[in-house]
């Protein structure tokens, strides 16, 4: 079932233990894929790359260039 | 260190305090109320806390509003997961199958990114549809740039007779769905800890989110059972109450 919709039901109608369980899972994974993403060396490499982008923007802009 | 933490706690309180008064203040504002000076005197003072009536979906959607204030980084950090998902799926949507190399999914990845940050006329219009359509768009977009720049084997030409390659995007799979599920859950946690109390927050992201057992947390924090409980509880609640906004709720359905 959609997170969402256990979520919406929580605290108004009782979750299943199996609902409870899965609901726990998405929480939990969500949270750790935040975490993982902060200190991953492939999020930092892309956010250099990220960053070189918007500075050249930024430049272009300045300049009066539009691409 | 309790009396720190009741200091922290002190000023917690009173930056939900000050969101509150500056809210109310406002409201006065806007009637016209005979004390409108001293209102103006007040709401133009500089902010000291960050406001928390916002969430950060409602920020990234915000578009133009000046509470756009949702740092690139951050976006990065949510959203890459989906990003890169739909980037593979383009990119074996546009050349029969093939499979892209991870520099070129980074460059696809980094590219949206800062297009979606960069964009100015054609930055999301939330009134025009949901943003996860916004980014499978706007990131298919980015693939096809690359695979004009670097023609792999057995790609399909992308000539103008041939249609618009950037109109042209594959079904969403099972997997991009759970990606920007994740995604917006984990922007749901990002809000809720913005939202709660700093000590409610750390009960719930404990018992939670890294499946410490409520007993333990009770325990280590020096507090009884049932006040872990209760904590939990108004998390949860007020988790649940986010999830009700209307942002979420458009998001989250296939």
């Amino acid at each position: 079932m959609n997170p969402i919709d256990l979520l919406k039901r929580y605290g108004i109608t009782d979750l299943t233990p199996g609902e409870e369980t899965q609901l726990a899972r998405e929480l939990s994974e969500a949270y750790h894929m935040d975490e993982a993403a902060a200190s991953s060396r492939d999020v930092q490499r892309i956010a250099e790359k990220v960053r070189a982008r918007l500075q050249q923007v930024e430049l272009d802009t300045s300049l009066g260039i539009v691409r | 260190m309790l009396y720190m933490r009741w200091q922290w706690r002190q000023a917690v309180t009173l930056a939900n305090s000050y969101s509150l008064l500056a809210v109310s203040l406002k409201h006065l504002n806007t009637a016209a109320d005979p004390v409108i000076g001293l209102t103006s005197a007040f709401t133009n003072m500089p902010a000291q806390f960050p406001p928390t009536s916002l969430n950060l979906l409602s920020k990234l959607k915000a578009g133009d509003d000046p509470s756009w204030q949702v740092s690139w980084k951050r976006f990065l950090e949510l959203y890459h997961e989906p990003i890169e998902v739909i980037a593979r799926a383009c990119y074996r949507h546009h050349t029969s199958g093939h499979e892209p190399s991870s520099g070129f999914i980074e460059d696809a990845v980094a590219n949206t990114v800062a297009d979606f940050f960069a964009r100015g006329q054609h930055r999301y219009d939330k009134s025009k549809g949901r943003l996860r359509s916004y980014l499978r768009m706007l990131t298919n977009a980015r693939v096809v740039d690359l695979l004009r720049k670097e023609r792999p084997i057995d790609q399909k030409p992308f000539t103008d007779n041939e249609g618009s390659p950037v109109s042209d995007l594959p079904v969403e799979s099972r997997s991009e769905s759970d990606a920007f599920h994740r995604s917006l859950l984990a922007t749901l946690v990002e809000d809720l800890r913005n939202r709660i109390p700093l000590r409610q927050f750390e009960i719930f992201e404990r018992v939670k989110l890294k499946h410490q057992t409520p007993q333990f947390v009770a325990e280590d924090l020096g507090m009884q059972r049932a006040m872990v409980d209760r904590n939990i509880h108004k998390a949860m609640t007020a988790l649940r109450e986010l999830a009700a906004h209307i942002e979420y709720q458009e998001e989250f359905y296939e």
